[in-house]
This record gives structure tokens, sequence and C-alpha cells, in this order.
């Protein structure tokens, strides 16, 4: 054969080759057999998450053979969010992904997720969504009630105690403190008569600080949410804010915590190294002190000041939209549905410490079990029901982390005065805002 | 007075596989005030090592060393009251040439005012004014060697100890240096202690010569000696451009053998007297051997034609050379050595032709435009013929000592 | 190839080489055809993003226009204006002490001492560490209670400060280990200085009776100082790019004490998803960057260059 003639040849199957792809590419919808395939990517805070949602893919794919799923672990919520962000800037986001469930509002708002509601069109589906607390749908619902994420891995805040220093310190080691003036007795308590050097830890890093002070403010009787359900507004200028910041930044002048930073990262093993007799964290560390803890140890929702109650936090899946077709799309409410079954909410829960997320999860068997053999698992139930949602608004890193976070440390750390700091955090959170509008 | 004097200096040093090389062996040697003296050496030979020493820089680990009658042992370089020029000249790239000849002043805290003086003074006697504001990158070599020379003599010493100064410029710079630092040498009266490869530096400028081999001191005399009574066959064969041809030899009788030639050399044997060992070393100079015709000893081992396709009637000699030759050729004090010339090399003015003897060469040099016969019987004064006992290579004196040697 | 024509013999062609046909240009030609390929690495690489950065940095964050506002902004962000003057503080610092520090060991190691290799190489190796291990490593002599240091300060009575959590404390923190990491990478900087100057100078200094802290001070120095320059260009530019620490460290809390330039340019750009102010700020920073190495290259070619 010629050579001219060869290359011909050659280049007509090439192009014929590349039709097919296309072709294929495009004519999804046509037939429901077709085989699918996505992308989902999905983070690990707590080390345990990725092992068991391996495990479930598998069985995902054993049950939805025409589904091929590809999952991306991607590091913890902010690496998620910016892998998810390059993909999206490359023109292929992940079909599924579990964000932060504060994530929402940028993402809603750069138009880079769908709404849940067209595929919540069937009453079996209605009913899944139902079933969730509507503690955890807070921060996936927008103001005129559409849906944006599904709870995944969810958590409180709580507190743990040491019972060897409540014990010592004369203190009923069985109850932690309920009220604010309880709790207060109980950290002098403990570091007078308890040998405790410290009596209190609440986290004041950078990345969480926002988090436990909005359980203060809740508890100073303010809005705990500080912002809106929309995004647009904070509440940081009122008596309550300040009130509950000059409270936790009292812990450090008076020598309960450290005057220098409690970091989130480092508190739990603070604790479990009898620093402190008590320690406000996420209910999603009570896994890590069951194991580690040398001592016996208590753990409650947060004690309740002129009201009781603390954010929720975690993860919430959600669909993508950049360079995803309906079928994919159809795909990956199949496999989100599949992830957030009573079952599974409650595996999660009982392996990685999540709070489970619907009364189905907590009545599973599995779970039943769970919490007979250790009772402790039932006080994030009790926390999650006076939850509130999470601080969220447009822009939420400029807002949170970088404008909240450091002024709520000038004056933990600082000494900076409360008012001040508060009303400079609130008028810069609004300026923020305002380029939103 | 700065009067150096080392005695018995040894100095070993230690390998990088542990093993100790002895890099000097008992030298000695003294320069008087004023004197001239340069080491003169193969590199190697413990040369800078002894410069070193004399500096400061350097330790010995025995030996003495006295500097104007003083055990200057442990004395720091910068009390030994001598000023030093290196081989790279050593000056301070980031200081102007005024920096760096008064950069020693400036150290001892010598006045500005006395600094500028003998800055200026130091310029005059080196030329250097014009250049005083310069950095050393925009001299040239000489102005650098210039400026090197000002530092090691603006502190007032007049010990100055010099390491192959000259090494680094171009040959028509070197000789015009060469003059110029004898002669700042002598109106200044500096006493100097040159180190230097090339036996030309050591000769013209020197008062005295201190020949040095791998660590031994080999002669210790004044240039002309040198030339003239090497102590040694070493020395004869490293004193000369070219140096002298030194073969061995047996005596026979009253004659030399040289490989299988038999030479007849009564006169020679007589001149050294009888407790002439039996294996010598026969040491000639290019220079004082003169090639005349002559028959070979055993005309049928030197068949013209085989070697050099030379004709017989180009075989006269040459202009230079017939008159010496005969008169060599008739005197009875002189040697006569058949030889055969393997080649020869133009040297400019003059010609180097190599000659074989028995089994030996011999370099002869005679004028550029002189012919070379193919065969011939080499003449030498017995004046001028040298010899060394095999053994030690040392130097046998002749029993009637010749006038030339009288003088040293 | 039965039926290729036998006429022409297809060598002239077949043997076409493009190097050949190059061969052909001016010698300026051939040099330009020589390096077309790293030409092509350095546009796509750093030309391209580079005009791309200067055309994002004009652009709304959302929608399409021109707009010098990010420019604008910069002047009153407070995060960037923090992160500008910690960058500078720690710039400040830790460029002088880390060359000085560097200099220091390389004259002490430079000398024949017993074990020089190893000491060498001892300095040395926290160069080869990557920063993010020497961060980790930091994070646990600074930890505050059962860190390294903090054990060895309580035991001898003294007081234990929070070294990372403490707002004023954090930033000269880093510092420390930034100089512990960088001394002895400059340190071969200069011994491969030191080796390059003419130990005769040394004697000659030695004959003069110059004192070692003089000879040092008044030439060994004033040689060192191309090294110097281009250290302190290198050591410069680091203290601006090598900012991983904060990522593992302290994510440029507490209060933004220990915010840098580039951590934040990661932030704006990821975090916060907002490219368009962050080329802003990398152009203004590459901007500083720039003018300063050129007034360091200035000053060599004007006053350090001798030879």
């Amino acid at each position: 054969m010629s050579s001219p003639i060869r290359k011909k040849l050659l280049a007509t199957a090439g192009a014929a080759l590349a039709f097919a792809v296309v072709l294929t590419g495009c004519s999804a919808p046509a037939q429901a057999d077709e085989e699918v395939s996505i992308e989902f990517y999905y983070p690990d805070q707590v080390g345990t998450l990725g092992t068991l949602i391996d495990g479930y893919l598998k069985e995902f794919a054993a049950e939805h053979p025409k589904i091929k799923v590809k999952g991306v672990y991607s590091g913890d919520y902010d690496q998620t969010l910016t892998a998810v962000n390059t993909a999206i800037d490359g023109g292929k986001a992940p079909a599924l992904a579990i964000m932060d469930q504060t994530f929402v509002l940028d993402l809603v708002e750069r138009d880079a997720i769908s709404s849940w509601d067209d595929y919540l069109n069937d009453d079996e589906s209605k009913k899944w969504l139902d079933g969730f607390y509507p503690q955890f749908m807070k921060n996936s619902t927008d103001s005129e009630g559409h849906v944006w994420g599904v709870p995944f891995a969810r958590s409180t805040i709580v507190q743990y105690w040491n019972k060897d220093y409540f014990t010592k310190a004369g203190l009923d080691p069985e109850h932690g403190p309920a009220t604010r003036s309880e709790l207060l007795d109980a950290a002098r308590a403990t570091q007078e008569k308890g040998g405790s050097k410290y009596g209190l830890f609440i986290p004041t890093s950078t990345g969480t600080a926002y988090w436990l002070y909005q359980a203060l403010v809740q508890q100073a009787g303010g809005d705990g949410a500080i912002s809106n359900a929309d995004g647009t507004k904070v509440t940081l200028d009122t008596p309550e804010n300040v009130k509950a910041l000059e409270f936790w930044a009292s812990l450090g002048a008076e020598g309960i915590a450290p005057s220098t930073e409690v970091a989130w990262s480092t508190s739990t093993d603070d604790f479990l190294a009898g620093q402190t007799a008590m320690l406000w964290t996420t209910s999603g560390r009570m896994g890590t002190i069951q194991d580690k803890a040398t001592f016996d140890w208590g753990v409650s929702a947060l004690p309740k000041d002129v009201a009781a109650g603390a954010p929720t936090g975690g993860g919430s899946l959600m669909l993508f939209n950049e360079g995803v077709s309906d079928k994919q799309r159809e795909a990956a409410v199949t496999l989100a549905k599949f992830l957030t079954t009573p079952e599974r909410a409650a595996d999660v829960s009982v392996k990685s410490g999540y709070i489970a997320t619907s009364d189905a999860a907590w009545n599973d068997p599995a779970m039943v079990a769970h919490v007979k053999k250790f009772p402790q698992a039932i006080a994030a139930h009790d926390a999650a029901r006076d939850a509130i949602p999470e601080m969220s608004t447009l822009d939420r890193d400029r807002v949170v982390y970088q404008t909240l976070a450091p002024a709520l440390q000038s004056v933990l750390l600082n000494g900076a005065d409360a008012k001040e700091a508060l009303t400079k955090a609130q008028a810069d959170i609004t300026k923020i805002l305002a380029e939103h509008k | 007075m700065p009067e150096v004097l080392l005695r018995s200096l040894s100095k070993s040093f230690t390998g990088t596989r542990g093993d100790r090389h002895t890099v000097l062996h008992d030298v000695g040697f003294t320069v008087a005030d004023g004197e001239f003296a340069a080491i003169l050496g193969p590199s190697g030979c413990g040369k800078s090592t002894t410069l070193r020493i004399v500096a400061g820089l350097d330790r010995a680990d025995s030996g003495e060393l006295l500097i104007g009658g003083r055990d200057v042992g442990n004395v720091p370089s910068s009390e030994r009251g001598l000023g030093m020029v290196f081989q790279n000249y050593a000056l301070f790239p980031h200081l102007s040439v005024a920096e760096n000849i008064i950069f020693g002043l400036k150290v001892r805290r010598v006045g500005k005012a006395e600094r500028n003086e003998r800055l200026l003074e130091a310029a005059r006697q080196l030329q250097l004014e014009p250049y005083l504001d310069r950095r050393p990158g925009q001299l040239s070599g000489g102005q650098r060697q210039r400026v090197a020379l000002g530092r090691a003599l603006v502190g007032g010493s007049r010990l100055i100890l010099m390491d192959e100064p000259l090494s680094n410029l171009d040959a028509r710079l070197r000789a015009d240096m060469r003059t110029e630092i004898r002669e700042l040498q002598q109106r200044l009266g500096l006493t100097v202690l040159y180190v230097t490869h090339d036996q030309v530096e050591a000769m013209t400028m020197a008062d005295k010569v201190i020949v040095m081999r791998e660590g031994f001191v080999d002669q210790i005399s004044a240039p002309e000696n040198l030339y003239a009574r090497p102590e040694n066959a070493h020395v004869a064969r490293f004193i000369g451009a070219p140096p002298m041809s030194v073969i061995e030899a047996r005596r026979e009788g009253d004659a030399l053998l040289i490989g299988d030639q038999r030479i007849p050399a009564a006169h020679l044997f007589a001149r050294f007297g009888h407790d002439l060992p039996e294996e010598v070393l026969l040491g000639i100079r290019p220079e004082d051997l003169t090639p005349g015709l002559g028959a070979p000893s055993r005309p049928e081992d030197l068949t013209p034609g085989l070697g050099t396709p030379s004709r017989p009637e180009q075989l006269t000699p040459g202009l230079g050379a017939p008159s010496r030759a005969e008169n060599v050729a008739s005197d009875t004090g002189a040697l006569s050595l058949p030889g055969v010339l393997e080649r020869q090399e133009l040297l400019g003015a003059d010609r180097l032709a190599t000659y074989s003897v028995g089994d030996q060469n011999l370099r002869v040099r005679v004028r550029a435009a002189s012919t070379l016969p193919t065969i011939s019987q080499l003449g030498a004064s017995l004046d001028h013929v040298h010899l060394f006992t095999r053994a030690d290579q040392v130097r046998i004196p002749a029993a009637i000592r010749p006038v030339l040697a009288q003088a040293s | 190839m039965t039926d290729a024509p036998a006429v022409a013999p297809p060598t002239e062609r077949s043997s076409w080489n493009p190097l050949r046909a190059a061969r052909k240009l001016p010698d300026a030609g051939f040099a330009y055809f020589l390096l077309l390929p790293a030409f092509i690495f350095l546009a796509l690489f750093t030309v391209k993003p580079l005009i791309g950065s200067i055309i994002a940095s004009t652009q709304p964050r959302r929608g399409d226009g021109f707009t010098l506002d990010n420019y604008a902004r910069l002047a009153t962000d407070d995060v960037f204006l923090k992160a500008l003057g910690n960058n500078f503080l720690f710039s400040l610092i830790t460029v002088p002490v880390s060359l000085g520090l560097a200099m220091l060991l390389a004259v002490l190691l430079h000398q024949n001492v017993r074990g020089r290799g190893f000491l060498r190489a001892g300095v040395f190796a926290p160069a080869i560490l990557p920063m993010v291990a020497v961060a980790v490593i930091w994070m646990y002599f600074y930890q505050p209670n059962i860190g390294v240091i903090n054990s060895i300060l309580g035991a001898l009575g003294l007081p234990t400060p929070d070294w990372l959590g403490d707002p004023g404390l954090v930033l000269p923190s880093l510092m420390v280990m930034m100089v512990w990491k960088e001394a002895g990478f400059f340190m071969l900087f200069y011994l491969a200085g030191l080796q390059g100057i003419d130990p005769e100078l040394e004697e000659a200094s030695r004959l003069e009776g110059t004192g070692k802290f003089r000879h040092f001070w008044k030439v060994s120095f004033p040689l060192l100082m191309p090294t110097t320059l281009f250290a302190a260009i290198v050591a410069l530019s680091d203290s601006i790019k090598m900012v991983d620490f904060v990522f593992v460290m302290t994510q440029g809390g507490p209060d933004n004490a220990s915010n840098l330039l580039l951590f934040y340019i990661y932030k704006v750009a990821f975090a916060q998803h907002w490219p368009q102010f962050a080329a802003a700020i990398s152009l203004v920073v590459v901007a500083v960057l720039v003018a300063l190495a050129l007034i360091q290259i200035r000053l060599m070619d004007r006053k350090i260059h001798y030879r």
C-alpha cells in the first residue's frame, strides 16, 4: 500500500473515532441503560471517613453497575474547596462533593451548584429529605426554601470534662455543669482543689474561633447564628455579643484558661494530658477521647446561660454544575441518597463520631447498640436538639477568617476592648457584604 | 643589622594519608647585611618553605633562625622586621594602590602625616605616583609588582623576602624588573632573600645563590662559581642553558672508557691526581666543547652516509670553530672525544648539537653559522672538564687548581 | 515502495534537516534558533502567566470590564497591610541575621578545625530539609506544654511562653526558625566565596601584624561583598516566597500576627476565590522584589566588582 492512501485511511479512522466519542458524550439521555461516569470529591477531617466512604462506594458499585463513580479524596474542607474551584475553572467540576455546609452561599452566588429541588419531586424523595433534623438543614436551605445541600457528616459543640478532677474537687463527676455559674464554679474548684492547671479550654484558633463564639453569643441571649439566612447581613454589635466576648476573654484574664492562643488542633491533646479540667470542642472528637483518655471523662451539651445552644458544623453533599450533564447529575443524586440512608448515617455516626442526622438513624439497630455500649454518644443527640445554624455569609473566608477571627483574637489575646473590636468588625463586614449587592 | 642566619632547619608535613613528608633537611645558610641572596631550585625543592619559615608564616620543626642576631623562632611575622613580596603580589583588590601600600602602617598605627610621607617616598622610588588612586585590577603586571614592592618597603624594613615575584610577568618585563629590583636593592642597601626557579634571575641579580634540591642545600656560592665550579653533578645538570652534559665514564689504565670508546686521558688523570675513583661522571658544558675534524678511532663503526647525508667537502669546519679546534687539537691540555652527530637545533644566534660518544650523548654549542661535521673529534680544554664521583655525585677537585677557581 | 520513481534521487528532500537549514542563518539568528526551546518554555510558563496576571488584576471580581479597584483596594485592605508589615519585618530581620550568621559560620568552618566536614554537614543539614519538615520539627520545639523549648525552660524554672499562640511572639519565633533554616544554606555560598580569596592576602595581613578580626573586617568582608549581595537577593526572595511553615504552623494567626504576603495571596486566590485581587497583590510584590533586586545588582556593578 502506498503511504498517501494509508495516511488518508488513518485520518478517516481517527475522525470517525473522535466523532463517535462526541456522539456518545452527547447522546446520553436517549438511553436509560447507558453507562454513566461521575466524579465524587470527599474530604476527611477526622481520619476515619475516607475508609468508610471507600467501602460505601464499593457497595454502591455492586448495587448500581451502570454508574461508575470515581471517588477523589480531597483533603480537608478548605482543600476540597480549592480542588473544586480549580476543577470549575478547568471546566469540569465533580458531579457530587461533600462540602462544608457554610460554603453554600458563595457557591450559589457563583452559580456553581444546583438546587436539589428538581430531584425531590416524588414522595419518597420528599420523605427522605424531611427525615433529616431541621437543625441540620438550616445552613443548606435559603430564605426561599430551596435546598442546596444534604447533611452528611454533622457535628456540634459539646463539653468534655475530666471526672478525676471533678471528684478531687468535690464536684459530682457524673454531671457536667449545666449553667454558666456551675461552669465557673467547677472551673475554679478543679483548679484550686482538683489539681488541674486550667479549668476550661475554649479554643481560640483562627479557623474555629467564630464557631465557639456563636455558642457564647447564643448563651448570652443574643442571636448565635450571627448571620441572616441569605448571608448578606451580620449582627455583632449588640450588648449580648459584647457580653459573650468579654466572658470569653475573662477566662484568660482570670487564669481559668491560658491568656495565649488555645489551639484548636492541640486542645484535645491538652485535655487528654490533664492540662485542663474541661474542654469545649466538637462532638466529632468523642471517638479520639474515648480511645486515648487515661481517665474517666464525661460529655454533655454546653451549659446554658441566658439561653442554651451551640452551632452545628460539618459537611453536606452538593451538586455541581460546571461540565456536568443532567444524566450525571441524576447519577449523583442516586449516589447521595445511597450515602445518606439511615443505616449509613448510623454507621457514619458509630464509626466516626459524627452526629446521626435523623431519628431514623438514631433508631437504627446498630446505633441503638452503640449507644447502649457507649452512653456518652447520646450527649451529641441532646446537644443537637438546641443547635443553631453555623455562621455563614457571602465571601465567607474574608468575613469569618479574615475579619471576625482576628477581631475576636485581638480581644482574647491582645486585650483589646470587646465593644470596639466588635463594632469595627461589624463595620468591616458590612462593607465586605455591601460588595455583593 | 638584618643579617639572616639559618641553622639546620628541618620540617616535615603529614600527608593526607597520614604519611610524613620531609620537605627540609638540615637547611642552613647565612645572608649577610646588604646581600642579595637567591634560593634557586626546581618546584618542590623546599625553597618557598624555607622563605615562609624566615617570614614566620610557617614554623620549622627544628633548627635555629636568627635575624640580626636575634632568635626569631617564636617571634610573630610582624615583629621580625621584614617585608615580603608574594608570588601573586597579594594586593588587596578592593583597596587603592595608596591604601595597599599604607595598609601595614595603619595597622601599626603610624600617624597620618608620616604615613603620607612614607607613601610618597615609596611611590617616588617605584615611579608609582600616577597610580596611587587606582585599584590593583586597573594596573599592569609590572605595576602591581611595584605596588607589592612598595608595600614591602614602606614599613622601613631593610630585610625583604621575595617569593618568585617575577614568575607572573612576561619575558621582556621580567628582564626590566630584574634590573630594577637589583638597582633598588643596591640603592637602598637592602638585604634580600629571593626565591626563584629561574637560574637567570638568580645569576643576574644575586650576590649569593643557594641551590636547593629535594629539601637539601646543594651548593651555596657566588653565581659565577656556580657556573664554573658546580659542587656536585646535580648542580651541574641544573645550571646553564642548556646545562652541562654529565656522562658516565670509567677509568681504565691511561684511558677513559665511555661505552666501548677508549679515549686516551693520561693528561686528565694527571691533573686530578692518582686517587681518582674508577667510576666517574664526566661533565663538560656545551659551550666548552669544540667540534673539530678528526678520524674516528675505529673507522669501521662510523661509516658515513648511514645517518646524516653529509658529503665530505661539507665537513670543512665553519668560521667560528676552526682556530680553537686546531688549538685544542694541538694542545696537550685538551681532551678529545670522538663523536657522531645525532641531531642539531637552532637557538637563534647559536646552534645546539648532540653528539654520541660511546653510549652517551654530549651537547655542543656553536655559532649558528657553523657547519657541524657528522663525525668529529670534540675537543675540550682540561680547565673545562669537570669530574664527579659516580657514587655520591660530588665534585672531584683538581690536584692542580685552575686559575679561574681561585676567584671564589 | 516498489513504485517509487527512479528518476530524481529523493535524498535531497528526505535528508532535510532543520539544524542544517538553520545553520545557513547568520550567527545571531542561529543562536536564537538554538535558544528557541528555552524561549518557548519561558513564554509558556513565565511570560504568559505574567501577562495573564496583569490582565486578571484589572478585572472586577464578577463580570467583565477594566478596573483599577483591585489596586486601589490594596491601600485600604487591613490584612494586606498587616501581611505587608509582617513580611517587611520578617525580611528585614531574617535576611541580615541569616547572612551574618552564615558568614560567621563560614569563617569558622573555613579554618582547619577538627571534624570540619562533619560540622559543615551539620550546619548545612537544615538547608536540605523541606520547609514543611522544618515547620513540623519546630512546631514540636515550640509546643507550649510538651515542646522541647518549654520543657527545658520549665525545668530551669523559667517562664514558658506560648511561642506560636502569643501574637507578640509568633513572628519572632518564626524568624528564629527561618534563620536556622537559611544560615546553613548561605554558609555554603560564603565558604565558596572564602575559597575564592587568595590565601596570600591573609598572609600579607599577618605579616603586617593585622589581627584576625581586623583582617576579616578590612579584607575578607569587603571581598565577600559580591557573595553577600547575591545571597541577599536569594535570601530576600526566600523570605517572601518560603511560607510553607505558615500553612503548617499558624495559618497566619493568631490575630494575623504571622500572616505573610504569599500566604495571604494564596488565601485570596483560593480560599476566597478572588484571583483578580490576588493577581494585583502578586504583581505589587513582584514589582517590589524586582526593584530591590535591580538596586542590589546596580550596587554590585558599581562598587563591588574588583576584578
